[in-house]
Formats: structure tokens, sequence, C-alpha cells
């Protein structure tokens, strides 16, 4: 037992060291909520761009930040299958204020995951980065494989399945619970306002799903309630990131990695604009 | 309360201190309840309140029974006493089978809209099952148990540990009244094997925060509808990935379990005997969840005749166990199906259990080894899509989907189904690797529970 404890503390040692040494740039989890934490544990370490925020849900995570020219000054803090109140909640809890918030509209009925922003705000994570989740052994071969088969190469366009884009229909054509939605909005009010009061600009957007659910009852429902409750902020209504393209999505909502590298020039924010702005602490 | 909550560290740490500064078993058994009283109202109080209607039910009617003047008098309160736990089973947990759940707490605002609504009771079928050990060995008039304790208080103390040792409380091991009840005396400090319950432990952790919470997060995509965008060759690794899963995180459970109480002195029975290495379904069910498996047999299958009954009887005794422990398992019918089918299983090789095929060894076991695993992990989907319709819809695709293609993230299965096959395997060798040897892989699974360990996750058999 006590030659077991003491190389497993060897282990530990060793492995500290290799990931202090080896730092990964490109982090990748082995699931979606691995990735979940990997986003918001770099946010919170304060080692992530932060002039211009994305928040949102897995609608959002598809717009790939770090490959575009908002790389150098933008962080997508979309959680996929969560909410966009994680990621305002991750903002109010970090020390840092970015110039600009992107909040999607598209779903925010959804709770703020409070276990995944307890354990992904500890401080021990900041100071020992070998605890991270993006440091997790599994986490780090597969970074590496991922670079090494990958390289820069885009993601590649997966086709829709229909099967999906139906269950997607049914479920949309059903709307939340009044009550429900009325308390996710004011929360949303009150994390927005704080935000602004600091300094922050925020900016709604509506990421374009397939034409078949842009008019579907729960998207209707959302974007008046949206309307109410902001009505004298930015809206960006989600023809306006989509022109006259087609929308390729992979079960009507996702975007298609094409269409969401096009969505994504098409947002009205850029960096030398960006980082010519204080931060507002 | 989970073994893996911090919580539940500092309950067991403060539990262990005062244990072994106790000086006496009457003093410990108390000390044990009160924890594992806190252990089990940690989430919910108010369901102790059912846990104590089958205590003292259990508790008084043993006794009674034991001491009864005449066996007439014996089998009627044993009977009412099995009934009685039965019922209290049935109606929390098989009310869903009709009713839906509660999902607002304000639905809830009687005591009869709690018993309407009530969730289940955690533990219910385990300790519905003890109590009716209990019974059932105080009416067959096992010494172990009505030698015990003179007076009913002490009785009702024995009982009342029996019943609700944190342990194995929630998911077992089932340990029979009469293998637990001569436990129950001082235990000294010093003979605490720490030595072999840090062994279990480090493989019980391992196996479940390790490879069985991993691969939760990979296999969550067997739900309905995500499975219907994966490729046949995505589907069967998801497959054997679940079945990976379910032996990890119930074995894993299990030796969390036998190792706690190890450090409290209890033997509980062993639970899992490399149960992939099964070349039989009937050998699967001697190595796969062995303390339920007994428990069926000895208080159900043979009661009803077992394989000493003529003809088909045998054959409908076995569908019965099959059915019932399938059932046992939760309110869906596809926990049915699923022991229809093991029942089938048991049923197709029988005739042949003679034949040069069944007994032969080399290629022929290989091949009974694979088949074997294969039909398990089939029925597994019964338990993972608990939608029988969902599940039948899961089998077709593997046959007739037209996505293409490999994810990636069967590389991931593969890592973490590694440990599973390995675990097995090393099964084969084990007398061959020498002690040092053990200390390193024992090194590795700690690093490896501390530094990649998957979401927290509960366990699966926790839902039962």
């Amino acid at each position: 037992m006590k030659k077991a404890l003491s190389v497993c503390a060897v282990m530990f040692i060793a492995y500290a060291a290799f990931v202090w040494k080896f730092p990964e740039d490109r982090p990748r989890g082995q699931s979606q909520s691995q990735q979940n934490r990997i986003v918001l544990e770099r946010f919170l370490a304060g080692e992530s761009p932060v002039e211009i925020v994305f928040v949102g849900t897995s609608l959002t995570t598809k717009l790939l930040v770090e490959r575009s020219q908002l790389r150098d000054c933008a962080y997508n803090l979309a959680i996929d299958g969560g909410s966009v109140l994680t990621g305002l909640r991750a903002i109010k809890l970090s020390e840092r204020r970015p110039k600009t918030v992107m909040v999607e509209t598209n779903f925010p009925n959804r709770p703020a995951d409070e276990a995944i922003l307890r354990s992904t705000s500890s401080r021990l994570l900041r100071y020992a980065p070998f605890l991270r989740t993006e440091n997790v052994p599994v986490n780090r071969a597969l970074s590496y494989a991922y670079r090494v088969l990958h390289g820069d190469r885009p993601p590649t366009e997966r086709p829709l399945v229909e099967a999906a884009l139906k269950e997607q229909q049914r479920w949309l054509a059903k709307t939340v619970a009044p009550q429900v939605l009325s308390a996710r909005t004011a929360e949303l009010v009150r994390l927005v306002t704080e935000l602004e009061a600091s300094g922050t600009q925020v900016v709604f957007y509506e990421m374009p799903v397939a034409p078949s659910l842009t008019h579907s009852a729960a998207f209707e429902q959302t974007r008046a309630q949206m309307k109410a409750a902001f009505a004298p902020n930015r809206f960006i209504k989600s023809m306006e990131l989509t022109g006259d393209e087609p929308v390729a999505t992979t079960d009507g909502v996702h975007l298609s990695a094409l269409t969401a590298a096009a969505v994504l020039n098409r947002f009205p924010v850029r960096c030398d604009e960006a980082k010519q702005a204080r931060y507002a602490i | 309360m989970n073994y893996t909550d911090e919580a539940f560290l500092v309950l067991f740490g403060v539990t262990f201190a005062l244990y072994y500064a106790a000086r006496g078993a009457r003093q410990q058994v108390w000390i044990l309840v009160i924890a594992s009283l806190i252990f089990y109202a940690w989430e919910s109080p108010p369901l102790l309140a059912v846990f104590c209607c089958s205590w003292l039910l259990t508790g008084a009617l043993s006794y009674l029974a034991a001491r009864a003047p005449s066996e007439k008098r014996a089998r009627t309160l044993t009977g009412v006493g099995v009934v009685s736990n039965l019922a209290l089973l049935a109606f929390f947990k098989y009310k869903f089978l009709f009713l839906a759940q509660a999902t607002d707490a304000e639905q809830i605002r009687t005591v009869a809209d709690w018993l309407i609504f009530a969730p289940l009771p955690i533990g219910i079928s385990f300790y519905v099952f003890h109590a009716i050990s209990l019974l059932v060995d105080s009416f067959r008039g096992d010494s172990t148990i009505s030698g015990r304790s003179k007076r009913v208080y002490g009785h009702l103390a024995d009982t009342l540990l029996y019943l609700v040792f944190f342990p194995q409380l929630i998911a077992g091991p089932i340990i029979k009244a009469k293998q637990f009840f001569p436990q129950v005396t001082y235990k000294a400090f010093s003979e605490v094997p720490f030595r072999s319950a840090f062994g279990i432990l480090t493989v019980g952790f391992f196996f479940k925060r390790v490879v069985a919470d991993n691969l939760s997060e990979q296999t969550y995509w067997i739900a309905f509808p995500y499975f219907l965008g994966r490729s046949s060759i995505d589907l069967l690794f998801l497959l054997v990935g679940y079945s990976a899963q379910i032996f990890a995180d119930f074995a894993g459970y299990s030796l969390i379990a036998i190792g706690l109480a190890k450090l409290l002195g209890y033997t509980l029975p062993r639970n899992f005997d490399f149960p992939y290495l099964a070349s039989s379904f009937s050998e699967f069910w001697r190595k796969w969840h062995i303390s339920l498996s007994s428990w069926l047999r000895d208080y159900l299958y043979i009661p009803l005749g077992g394989n000493k009954t003529p003809g088909m009887r045998t054959y409908l005794n076995l569908m019965v166990v099959m059915f019932l422990g399938g059932l046992w398992h939760g309110a869906a019918w596809s926990f049915a199906i699923w022991g229809v089918w093991h029942g089938l299983a048991l049923m197709a090789e029988r005739p042949f259990a003679t034949t040069r095929f069944m007994t032969a060894g080399g290629v022929c076991r290989v091949v009974r080894v694979l088949i074997v695993f294969s039909v398990v992990t089939v029925g597994w989907l019964f338990f993972k899509l608990q939608d029988a319709r969902e599940a039948f819809m899961f089998l077709r695709s593997i046959f007739t989907t037209d996505v293409a293609g490999v994810s990636p993230s069967n590389v991931l299965i593969a890592i973490y189904v590694l440990p599973v096959f390995g675990y097995h395997l090393f099964s084969l060798y084990r007398e061959r690797l020498n002690m040092p040897g053990r200390e390193y892989v024992l090194a590795a699974m700690l690093f490896l529970t501390i530094a990649n360990s998957g979401p927290v996750a509960s366990f699966i058999y926790f839902q039962f």
C-alpha cells in the first residue's frame, strides 16, 4: 500500500511538471460536457481574449471564433446543450469585463448550470492547471492526436439528418410554459443590466435555423418575449446573418460548418474596433 | 448521498473515528446506525418514514416468528411480513407503471399526495429483499439470528443495522441475514485490514470514476433520437461501450461497498466474478450480480421447485424467476423484456448443456464466451432505453441505417472499454502477477482516478 501511494505521488509530480512545461493551445474534451468545462475554465482562469464574448447555446458553439478573423479579440463562451445564463453568470463570476457581449436569443428558457459554474470557478484550477479538464491525460492525448491528424483543416461538413429535423419540428411546435420563460427572462434582464452598468455593450442575436423552423411556435414566442424585455437594445435578426445564402443545418437548428463560417463573418463586430476601446471594469 | 460526494468522505471519516473509539459492540452498532440514517436521509428525509415501516414490521415479526409456539403461527407471521414488505415495494415502485411522477413540488400538499406522487424511495428494492431474507431465515430457525438477542430491543437494533448498514443500503450487495447477523460483534481498530481494503477501494473507484463515468459521456448518444444519426459501426461501439459501462459502474460500486464494509470490520459477499468470461448463460448468472441471483435462487427459484420439477415446469420456473428479476429492476416494461430475454436464453441453452460444444474447451469455449457476451450486451439496451419501442428501433437501425462513416468517439469508447476487458483477462493470469507488479497497477489506477475521472454521475443501480 505504501509503495502504491509513493509511486502515485511520483506520477503526479511528473505529470504536473509535464503540463507546466507543455501547455495545450487547442484543448479538446472527450464529450460535450468536458468541452463546456474547458471553455468555462479557460475563461475563468483569465486565459482567453475578452474584448468580445459570445454567450449562447449549442447553436452558437458552431461559430468557430478561434478559426475566424475575430480570434485575437473574441471568445466563444457558448455552452453546448446549455443556457445563455450560464455564460453570463460566468462573466459575472470572472474579474474581467468584456467590451461587447453578444447574447444568443434562441433558447432563453434554459436554466443556468449551477454545478458546472461551481466546479469550474474553483481558485484551485487557476493555480493548479494540471487539475483542469483540458489536462486530463486522455484529453491531452486527444488534443495531440487531433492536431496531428487534422492540423488546421476545417471541420468536415455533415449532412442533414431528416429524422432529427422532424424531431426538432415536433419539439419546437410546442411553446414553453410562460412562467418558466418569464422567470428566465427576468434573470437575463438582471444579468444584462449589471453588465451594462459596468460599461459593457450588450448585443442580442438570433442564430439562423432551417427555414421550416424559423416561424415555429417556440421561436415566435421567444422573439416576442425578448423584444418586450429588451426593446431599446440592439437586435441582430437571423436574416441579417444569413443574407441571401441558403441555411444548411445538420438537424434543423445546428448550422453546418460552412454556413456557420459564413454566418460568423456577417457579425458586425471587428477586432480593431474592439481593441481600441478600453476595458470597462 | 453518493460514495463519490465530498460530504460522504466527511461522514465516513467521522464515523470511522467514532466507531473505533467506541468501547463496546452495542455502541458501535448505534454509531453505524446513526451514520447510516444520516446517509440515507441526506437527500430526502421523508423517505425515512417508508424505511422505518419496513424496519419495525420486519423486526417485530421476525422476532415473534422465531419464538412462535407453533410452526403454523410462525409461518403466518412470516407470511404477513413478506407480503407487507412486497406490498410496500409494489406500491412505491410499481405505481409509476400507471402514474406519472410529480414534476412540480407544488403538486404535493398532503400526505396522500406525497404517497401518490413521491419518488421511488432510494434502495427500497434492496432493503425489502434484506427484510424478506431476515423473515425467512428467522422462520427457518437459523440460530445465528434467533439466538442473538433475547430481548426485542436488541433484535430491533440488530435488524435496523442489517437493513440500514450504509455500505450495502442503496444497491447491495444483498447479504443474507444468516450471513450478516453473526458479524455484529465488537470490532477492534488493530484488526482493520487496511491493505486489502485499499486495493479493493482503489479498483472500485477506478472502475466507477475513470471507466464508467467517462463511458457515460459517450454512451449518452444511445438515447433517442440521437442514435438515428449514427452509422452501424457507431451503434455497435455504443452497445459494447454501454455493456462495459454497466459492468464498471455496478462492479465498481460493489467493490467500494465491500471495501468500506471491510474498513468497518464487516465482510459483504462478492457481487461479480468476471462475468464477461462466462461461457453459458447459467454461468453468467453465477458471475453477475451474484448476491441477487443467489437471493432469487434461495428465496424464489428453489421454493418454486427449482430444477427438481418434472418436464416443462423447470422452464416455467426459470422464466418466472427471470421475469420477476427483470421487473424488480424498475417500473418499466423494458426491464421485464430484459428479464424475459435472459429467461429465453437460459431455456434455450438448457437442452444442450451436456453436448460436446457446451462442454469442450479451447475454440469452442471462446465461441461460447462471445455468444454469451453478445446476447447479454444486446439485452443491456433494454436497461438503457426504458421505452422498449426505442430499443427495438435501435436494434433495427444497426442493420438498416443509411448513415455511413465512423465516429472518432469510438476511439474513446475503445480506450475506456479496454480496462474492463483487461480486468477480465487479468483473472486468467492473476496468479502469475507478482506483488510489486500489483502495487504499480494500483498506483496507476489511483493516479488515473484523481487525474482522469469523468464527470460525477450517479450509480446506475441507485435508480433501482
